[in-house]
């Protein structure tokens, strides 16, 4: 049944006065454990019934050997007791586990400092140990007909929407691939427009932020092997959302989003805008700084376009590269390329100082949304726009601007509007999108996810305040 | 039937009407109204806004007849199915005219402030397919956009509003120069900008509610766009002395591009920009009727096919008329042809109705 492997290992003992014979994987079962509640009751009882003896917490009859096997690759023993017609399948799986830790790329000032890891059990935990609720629901899928990964659904039962579960059901249901490597590709065979630019479904390796997404009845959904949770379904905005933002003071909060927003304008913008600036419309800017820039461009024999693609793609390979090398070299490069490169390339009158100016605003402002998922997307998207500022200008931002935006409008995750709460306009939910108002203000779920329950404060969280002044 | 996914909302009407209504007018209508109205100019825009919230009335009252169905639903109803049909169809050819006329007056102007040498067809594709990206969409995505930006006219108001800090007032008076019987005559130039609305012929059994409700909201959305517009005239007119004004076509964009800036040295290219969105949601409105006429008739009610061959047609028709003159032709077609599709056939339409006592079967909405 199990093709020859090394790691299999048999061990056969006297029991019942009988031969048993107990199989497990080395490089999946944990040994110690086997000794210790298998070998040492057998070697010990001699007698009895194999259930009774064992002294592991999940023993299970089992007599179909084909499901057997299936136990055995997942790290469980498996007992055979001679002359008898079912085998008995014990728990001894052994799990090595990472340390949780602050997940590298979604870092936050204050706040939890704790992550996803690759075990799926100690994630669910994690989100258990935050939301200690009996409305909590975990249902377990297995994907991938070769790779049989596991995969979880959490949810609330008491504010998911229930056509939203079944839509979710649904589609994991239908998946029929024989590898699952990692959420991503789940990821793409549940998205409502695979061919989009932008991510709809959020994921993230922060346990508090899978926590205010169920809280608000979204959908997350875990995999074993990964520390990676999606969320879903999501908004646009939901991507521009950190959960520093409410460790700070809301003001605070709202200014950081709202640079986050500018960043977003600029990431998108800027090079296209300065490529449709200098090429056509350079009227639009005061007289002496188009001196400046001229006698800057009058060095570099290339088309504005041209040089931006350079700079841009320069960019993306010292990015690129600084993430595949180790840590210290990864800084070197960044110096490298960045300021050696940058400043050589001007002198040597490839590329203009003011490109150079707006290749690196660009850059920094792509790198502040706190999705890397959606920061890629952005950086993207640009490529298209310049190509249509440095045809047409004004007009080719416009019209390219447009069609992302309608873009937008049509997109949608789950079935709920991807643009929401700008398009279909709900001011309502403002609240917690471009600003940040305070918690107490935000009395009402978002509406996009459609909870089942909408309020999610009572009138009285800041009660003491008008109890306090009624007492003067 | 309209599918309840396809659905929007009072609010929304609201927003589509400023968006189908607010347009290429915005432009030239101040030179246009001031040839004939002199300083009263704005008065006859409001006259105008009045005059067409008559036709509103109208259409209204017609469509409330038949609260679940589309114009091109109920005429043959009303009619029968030949007589019906003739109507539909010369409307679709209408709704054409309308989507050719936008796209002839944008790329004349496109060419005149911005790229005088880029070619025509560029500049009309590009226009034509982001139209055709969203139009293909149902009708509560299409006024999902229109909501969004419709932001972009609270900034159009706002860049306006600087032109107060160059404003004399002495140029606008006397307001009656020109005699009442003027300014009435110049609302006529309004009427014609202020088109758009007559998609409520159509969109009306999409939306939700109650008859009253919608009529609101339709009127709402006309009272906005007419003060709009006369807020717009106003300024060219304190902003422009009555020689000046005779001599400029586009008063607006003229007035912001004398306006300079620390940061921006040119406004105009900034509302430029604006407009062309703002244009750009007229076109796809008369788009969305005509491809759901061609839809009725073709695809079983849906527009999404229609919508590819539509835009081409309008897309073809927009390139043939090159000339200043053959432009100024196009233009009095399509503004003797509003007349009859838009003021006069609705109350015949709602006339015959009456009389006939036509409306829909089952229950009254």
């Amino acid at each position: 049944m199990l093709f020859h492997t090394n790691d299999l290992k048999h061990r056969t003992v006297t029991f019942q006065g009988k031969q048993l014979l107990i199989l497990y994987l080395e490089s999946m079962s944990d040994t110690e454990r086997i000794e210790k509640e298998i070998l040492f009751p057998i070697v010990h009882e001699k007698e009895g019934d194999v259930q009774d003896v064992v002294t592991d917490a999940h023993v299970e009859k089992q007599e179909d050997l084909r499901t057997a096997v299936d136990k055995l690759v997942q790290g469980q023993a498996v007992i055979i007791l001679e002359g008898d017609t079912v085998c008995y399948v014990v728990d001894t799986r052994t799990s090595h586990n990472r340390g949780i830790e602050e997940p590298d790329n979604e870092r936050v000032v204050r706040g939890a400092h704790n992550g996803f890891i690759e075990n799926l059990t100690v994630n669910l935990y994690q989100l258990r140990a935050r939301i200690e609720n009996r409305h909590l629901v975990v249902r377990y899928y297995t994907v991938g007909k070769e790779t049989k990964t596991k995969i979880a659904i959490i949810y609330m039962e008491n504010l998911a929407n229930p056509d939203l579960i079944q839509e979710v059901d649904k589609r994991i249901r239908s998946i029929s691939t024989d590898t699952i490597l990692n959420p991503g590709f789940i990821q793409e065979f549940m998205e409502d427009d695979p061919w989009s630019p932008f991510p709809q479904s959020l994921n993230t390796e922060r346990p508090d932020r899978a926590m205010a997404h169920l809280m608000e009845g979204r959908v997350v959904l875990l995999s074993e092997g990964d520390p990676t949770a999606l969320i879903m379904p999501v908004t646009l905005f939901a991507f521009y959302q950190s959960p520093d933002d409410f460790h700070t003071r809301w003001w605070v909060g709202t200014f950081v989003r709202m640079i986050r927003f500018a960043s977003f304008l600029l990431a998108f913008q800027l090079p296209a805008i300065y490529i449709a600036v200098v090429s056509f419309h350079a009227e639009v800017l005061p007289v002496d700084l188009v001196y400046t820039i001229k006698a800057s461009l009058d060095k570099v024999p290339y088309p504005p376009i041209l040089e931006a693609f350079l700079m841009e793609l320069a960019l993306e390979l010292i990015r690129e590269a600084g993430i595949r090398l180790p840590s210290p070299v990864g800084q070197t490069i960044g110096i490298v390329g960045g300021l050696v490169m940058g400043d050589a390339v001007v002198r040597a009158g490839l590329v203009s100082y003011t490109m150079v100016i707006v290749v690196a605003l660009t850059a920094i402002s792509s790198f502040v949304v706190p999705s890397n998922e959606m920061s890629t997307s952005i950086r993207f998207l640009r490529f298209p726009l310049m190509i249509a500022a440095s045809m047409f200008g004004f007009v080719g931002i416009v019209f390219g601007t447009m069609a992302v935006l309608i873009h937008l409008t049509k997109l949608t995750s789950f079935g709920t509007p991807y643009f929401a709460p700008a398009a279909p306009m709900r001011l309502k939910d403002m609240k917690d999108t471009i600003l940040r108002m305070p918690i107490w203000k935000m009395n009402q779920r978002p509406h996009d996810p459609h909870p089942q329950r909408k309020k999610q404060e009572d009138d009285s969280s800041r009660r003491w305040k008008k109890d306090d002044q009624g007492k003067q | 039937m309209i599918k309840e996914s396809s659905r929007i909302t009072q609010g929304q009407l609201f927003f589509y009407m400023i968006q189908a209504q607010v347009g290429i007018g915005i432009m030239s209508l101040p030179h246009d109204v001031h040839a004939v109205a002199k300083g009263g100019a704005w008065i006859s825009i409001l006259i105008g806004g009045v005059v067409v919230q008559l036709a509103i009335l109208v259409m209204w009252a017609l469509c409330k007849r038949f609260p679940n169905l589309t114009m091109f639903e109920y005429l043959p109803k009303i009619f029968g199915k030949w007589i019906g049909g003739f109507f539909n169809f010369a409307y679709i050819i209408f709704f054409i005219l309308m989507a050719t006329l936008v796209l002839v007056l944008f790329e004349s102007l496109i060419n005149k402030w911005v790229f005088p040498l880029t070619p025509r067809w560029a500049v009309l594709a590009l226009i034509v397919m982001t139209s055709v990206y969203l139009v293909i969409e149902s009708l509560r995505t299409i006024t999902r956009f229109y909501v969004f930006v419709s932001v972009l006219i609270v900034l159009i108001v706002l860049i306006a509003l600087n032109a107060f800090t160059i404003a004399d007032f002495t140029y606008m008076f006397p307001i009656t120069e020109a005699g009442w019987g003027k300014i009435f005559l110049g609302s006529n130039k309004v009427i014609v900008s202020l088109l758009g609305f007559e998609m409520l012929l159509v969109v009306y059994p999409f939306v939700e509610g109650k008859a009253d409700g919608k009529l609101k909201a339709a009127s709402a959305g006309n009272a906005f766009t007419t003060l709009l517009y006369s807020f717009l005239v106003f300024i060219a007119l304190i902003v422009f002395s009555p020689m000046e004004m005779a001599m400029i076509p586009e008063p607006i964009p003229y007035m912001l591009k004398a306006f300079s800036f620390r940061v921006v040295e040119r406004l105009d290219l900034l509302f430029l920009s604006i407009w062309t969105v703002i244009v750009a949601t007229s076109y796809m409105n008369y788009l969305f009727l005509a491809a759901n006429g061609f839809g009725h008739y073709f695809h079983r009610g849906n527009h999404r096919t229609a919508v590819y061959y539509t835009a081409i047609i309008s897309y073809i028709l927009a390139l043939i008329p090159q000339s200043p003159d053959g432009i100024e032709f196009l233009t009095q077609i399509v503004s003797w042809a509003s007349y009859a599709f838009v003021y006069g056939l609705p109350v015949l339409f709602l006339l015959i109705s009456l009389v006939f006592r036509k409306r829909e079967k089952g229950k009254t909405a």
